[in-house]
């Protein structure tokens, strides 16, 4: 109303003598409020990027992006953790699906996301302080069974939401198959002891050397705590079903990889076949080639259908691994007790199965040898059920859950590998932050499926901390800066976008440790190397920022009214003087405006 | 020193936008007026014009940013014809309601369809509403002289000024020009000082909203400016004929004296009419020429003075006007015009109209004298009569 009573008034001319011969302003043009001919009002709003869409753990990659462009590197680092505990680890391990999502895919390659998280995980290294508890301590407790990347993620978020964690884990050093499966070319054990010392420093308490080994434990521990995480993985290899497999000389490729870690020395001799097409097989590969033997890895069906990640399997031909496709073992070869090579099969592709991929058919009268001095098998990877208590149902492998990992049992949760999922360290990553807080949920007595409404990303079923903190308490670390900005959970597709702004450019690559470099002394450093500074900065810069504000002035340039104001951080809309034209919104290289009908006023 | 060459009439506008040390160029190509710009566009690359050339992506275009130029005190210019002048409409009216002195050489060409790029009126004075000045050319030394005369008119009145001729007749054939000395000119043509310009340590709002209140004494005060024009337009020719040795006005009277008739034309046409007149003349014919100059504003009291008072009171009984264009439904543009300026004047002679050389068709001294004939063989006007119709 104030407004209304102090609007200027048009000059009054007595005689078109006075007047100018041009129509121009002589007095404050500032009565003529155009604001009150608009039918659209535009607003400033952030959108889901289709990246943070892709990623299991919902990281809003777009804004530690953005952080760690201005320099600002703990900053980036509080805002990638919110979602994700550790960028270091999984800027080395994740197969990364957000870069699937990218959209700069369409213009030049995908950001190269995974090189900047290992990047930002490095640049923080030993110095930066533990992450901080978003809330006070609940007096609260909860047992996690497993230290692998499911149980990990659940106790760091569970902490941070102010409860009591007991992490138990039957081997002598936490981190499950982040430490026994992974090999140290891909993620250093110094890297991983590190993050694992700054979970013990925020306060959760790892109980080693002390498994859940059967299920009356189990049940113990749920009398004596809120609530149970379990989280025990996948860990028996699957027999391969041939005559002849128990011999020495045979062995599961996860165990040959997990003797590194505990110490213990194969002589695999200078031959080594591996069965199988997954992680484990290629990890197991290119374990054996490092120590010196010549290795081939068979596999049943075609290189399309093998699910191990590409960027392995391609490293892994790099580096001398043989893969022969279409081969199926059919019996160990035994020479004085000891497997000598195997019989096998050809195979071709028949109809498609239910996995969908096309189902290998044995080739009659194919077969063919392979000598060997060491076979591991490699086929997948089972659960050991022995721990579960029968009340709790098993359907084809898998641990049956409800919504984010409850169990039957409403105190008992399970995620990672137990429970029906993609086995990935992504994944585990996911559900172990979807079960925290599904448990900090029934610890306050809060309907979970209304809280999921409010913090799924998209139409994803996966979860965000940020948007479940700001239902929690009112606001978010680190959602929009600015609180008159509207958070939207639409996900920015490229189309959404005003292409017009953006110019093609191709990804740069991770620096990778030369093939000559990997197989010498150096065997076991890791393989990709931490980026520099400028190389860094430049795929930073490649980012669209998708659905967020960058502060490129488009809408305040555009703007035909000058009815835009900059401000210190962000930006004003005078709707006194917008007209609607939408030129800002349409202008916005990055969708962060949108345009809405101007309500009715009653 | 002048300098005479033999120029085509789009060369003769390009050097006469040279000589007028034109600051802002903004113009989109199109048949017949592309050799204006691309001549300009050389002349400026060669740095022989300190002028910012805008490319722009139409002629709408092309006529904002003249108009941002001229507001922000730039002398600015562009060019176009037929179809770009239509698509420039809306702004010709910000140009000439925002009392910006832009030059806008027009070469007249049909309008489609039928597709034609051959000469036709009809393009600029369907424009003849949006409050421009507009001067029509015989010769290709009228142009660049008109180019020049034109800023200096522009700026006086503060209105923007349309200077047109016809494609092909004039815009591609080459005549002997005389190009007057640039020192000269800038003796002629100071440089462009507006009064109200875009100045932020000035800032005013230009073009804002204006209500009932005052929108139609800005009409009145334009309207003022559009009257004083007619004048003004004398007073820089007299200047230029002092300067330059040549004279203009806002219309001219050929062969007059002693007329009966008089053949009222514009544009080219008017060269193949004193063809003609010369060879009735020769005949015994008592035929002269009224040869329009000026369209906007029109020069309604010029016309009234020239056929009223011939020789001491002597009277036209009729006149034949030559309409290389059409209104439909209306007839010729420059006839209704006429008609318009004499009504109720008591001396006025019998206006009879014709169309002719519509869309190109040319105009011969044939053409001319077959108009002739039947003005001078019927008593009354009655309908417009096409000349050399197919019918």
């Amino acid at each position: 109303m104030s407004q209304e009573q102090n609007r200027p008034k048009p000059i009054k001319y007595n005689s078109a003598t006075e007047m100018p011969y041009c129509d121009l302003s002589q007095a404050t043009m500032e009565w003529n409020q155009t604001g009150t001919w608009r039918y659209l009002r535009p607003s400033y709003v952030e959108r889901t990027p289709s990246c943070q869409a892709a990623c299991p753990t919902s990281n809003d990659i777009e804004k530690w992006i953005k952080l760690f462009e201005k320099g600002e590197i703990e900053a980036a680092w509080g805002a990638a953790t919110i979602e994700n505990p550790f960028p270091a680890i999984m800027g080395r391990v994740c197969f990364h699906p957000c870069m699937d999502g990218c959209n700069r895919g369409e213009l030049g390659g995908s950001v190269n996301i995974n090189m900047l998280e290992r990047a930002l995980g490095d640049a923080v290294g030993e110095k930066l302080p533990v992450a901080t508890p978003f809330f006070e301590k609940s007096g609260k407790s909860v047992a996690i069974i497993g230290s692998g990347p499911a149980g990990l993620a659940c106790a760091y978020h569970l902490t941070r939401l102010g409860h009591k964690v007991t992490v138990f884990e039957r081997e002598k050093k936490a981190g499950g198959m982040l430490r026994y499966g992974i090999p140290a070319y891909r993620l250093s054990k110094d890297v991983l002891d590190r993050e694992i010392e700054r979970l013990s420093r925020m306060g959760v308490e790892f109980k080693l050397d002390s498994g859940v080994r059967d299920a009356t434990k189990m049940q113990e521990l749920k009398q004596d705590y809120n609530a149970v995480f379990v989280a025990i993985g996948a860990q028996k290899s699957r027999p391969l079903g041939i005559p002849d497999e128990k011999t020495t000389g045979v062995m599961s490729g996860l165990d040959f990889l997990r003797s590194f870690e505990t110490g213990r020395k194969h002589n695999i001799g200078n031959r080594v076949l591996v069965i199988g097409g997954g992680n484990t097989a290629v990890d197991a590969a290119r374990t054996a080639k490092r120590l010196g033997a010549e290795v081939t890895i068979l596999y049943r069906r075609s290189r399309a259908e093998m699910p191990a990640s590409e960027e392995e399997i391609q490293a892994a031909e790099d580096e001398g691994v043989r893969i022969e496709m279409l081969i199926a073992p059919k019996r160990v070869i035994v020479k004085s007790g000891h497997a000598a090579g195997l019989e096998c099969q050809r195979m071709e592709l028949g109809e498609p199965d239910e996995s969908g991929r096309r189902r290998p058919v044995p080739v009659e009268g194919s077969e063919i040898t392979f000598e060997s001095t060491t076979i591991l098998s490699a086929i997948g990877e089972q659960i050991e059920t022995n721990i579960i208590p029968s009340s709790l149902r098993f359907d084809n492998g898998a641990l049956v859950t409800k919504s984010c990992g409850q169990t039957e049992w409403n105190s008992v949760f399970a995620g990672g590998d137990i429970i029906e999922q993609p086995r990935t360290v992504v994944d585990a990553l996911c559900a172990g932050k979807k079960s925290s807080i599904a448990i900090d949920c029934l610890l306050h007595g809060d309907n979970l499926d209304k809280v999921l409404d409010k913090i799924q990303i998209g139409d994803t079923e996966y979860v965000s901390m940020a948007r479940y903190l700001q239902h929690r308490t009112g606001n978010s670390p680190i959602l929009s800066t600015n609180s008159e900005t509207e958070l939207l959970n639409e996900i920015v597709r490229f189309e959404d976008l005003n292409a017009a702004y953006f110019t093609k450019s191709s990804p740069n690559e991770s620096p990778t440790l030369p093939v000559k470099d990997r197989l010498n002394g150096k065997s076991f450093e890791e393989v990709h190397t931490s980026p520099s500074e400028e190389l860094r900065n430049d795929e930073l810069s490649r980012c669209f920022h998708c659905g967020r504000c960058t502060e490129c002035d488009n809408c305040f340039i555009y703007c035909p009214d000058v009815a835009i104001a900059k401000k210190q951080s962000g930006f004003d809309i005078d709707l006194y003087y917008c007209k609607g034209c939408g030129v800002c919104s349409f202008e916005c290289p990055r969708a962060a405006m949108k345009m809405s009908e101007e309500p009715t006023e009653l | 020193m002048s300098k005479k060459e033999v120029l085509m009439g789009n060369h003769a506008t390009s050097y006469g936008v040279q000589l007028a040390r034109t600051q802002v160029i903004a113009a989109y190509p199109i048949t017949p007026q592309t050799q204006i710009v691309e001549e300009l566009s050389e002349i400026c690359a060669r740095g022989d014009l300190d002028a910012k050339f805008i490319k722009v992506e139409s002629e709408h275009s092309a006529m904002a940013a003249t108009i941002a130029a001229s507001k922000a005190g730039a002398r600015a210019f562009t060019a176009t014809s037929s179809q770009g002048l239509a698509l420039m409409h809306e702004l010709l009216f910000w140009a000439a309601y925002g009392r910006c002195p832009i030059v806008l050489c027009n070469v007249n060409r049909a309008m489609a369809p039928g597709w034609s790029i051959w000469s036709d009126q009809t393009d600029s004075l369907a424009q003849r509403d949006t409050g421009w000045i507009q001067i029509y050319c015989e010769t290709n030394q009228e142009v660049l002289d008109n180019m020049i005369m034109a800023f200096k008119l522009a700026e006086t009145v503060n209105l923007p000024v349309m200077v047109v001729y016809d494609a092909f007749i004039l815009s591609h054939t080459y005549e002997p020009v005389e190009i007057p000395d640039i020192s000269e000119v800038d003796k002629f043509l100071p440089p462009f000082k507006p009064k109200y310009k875009l100045d932020p340590s000035a800032p005013y709002t230009f073009d804002p909203l204006c209500t009932p209140d005052n929108y139609m004494e800005f009409r009145h005060i334009m309207e003022e400016a559009h009257e004083g024009t007619k004048k003004a337009y004398l007073d820089v020719a007299k200047d230029f004929s002092k300067r330059f040795k040549r004279k203009y006005g806002i219309l001219e009277l050929i062969d007059a004296e002693d007329a009966d008739i008089l053949l009222v034309t514009s544009g080219s046409m008017t060269s193949t009419t004193r063809v003609a007149v010369q060879q009735l003349r020769k005949q015994g014919e008592k035929v002269g020429i009224c040869k329009l100059r000026m369209f906007r504003p029109f020069p309604t009291e010029a016309l009234k003075d020239a056929i009223g008072n011939l020789n001491g009171g002597h009277r036209i009984e009729k006149i034949a006007v030559l309409d290389r264009n059409i209104s439909h439904g209306g007839g010729g543009i420059w006839s209704k015009e006429i008609k318009g300026a004499l009504f109720g004047m008591s001396t006025a002679p019998k206006v009879f109209s014709y169309h002719l050389g519509l869309g190109g068709r040319d105009i011969t001294p044939d053409t001319i004298k077959e108009a002739y004939e039947h003005v001078k063989n019927n008593d009354q006007p009655k309908e417009t009569v096409w000349i050399g119709l197919k019918r």
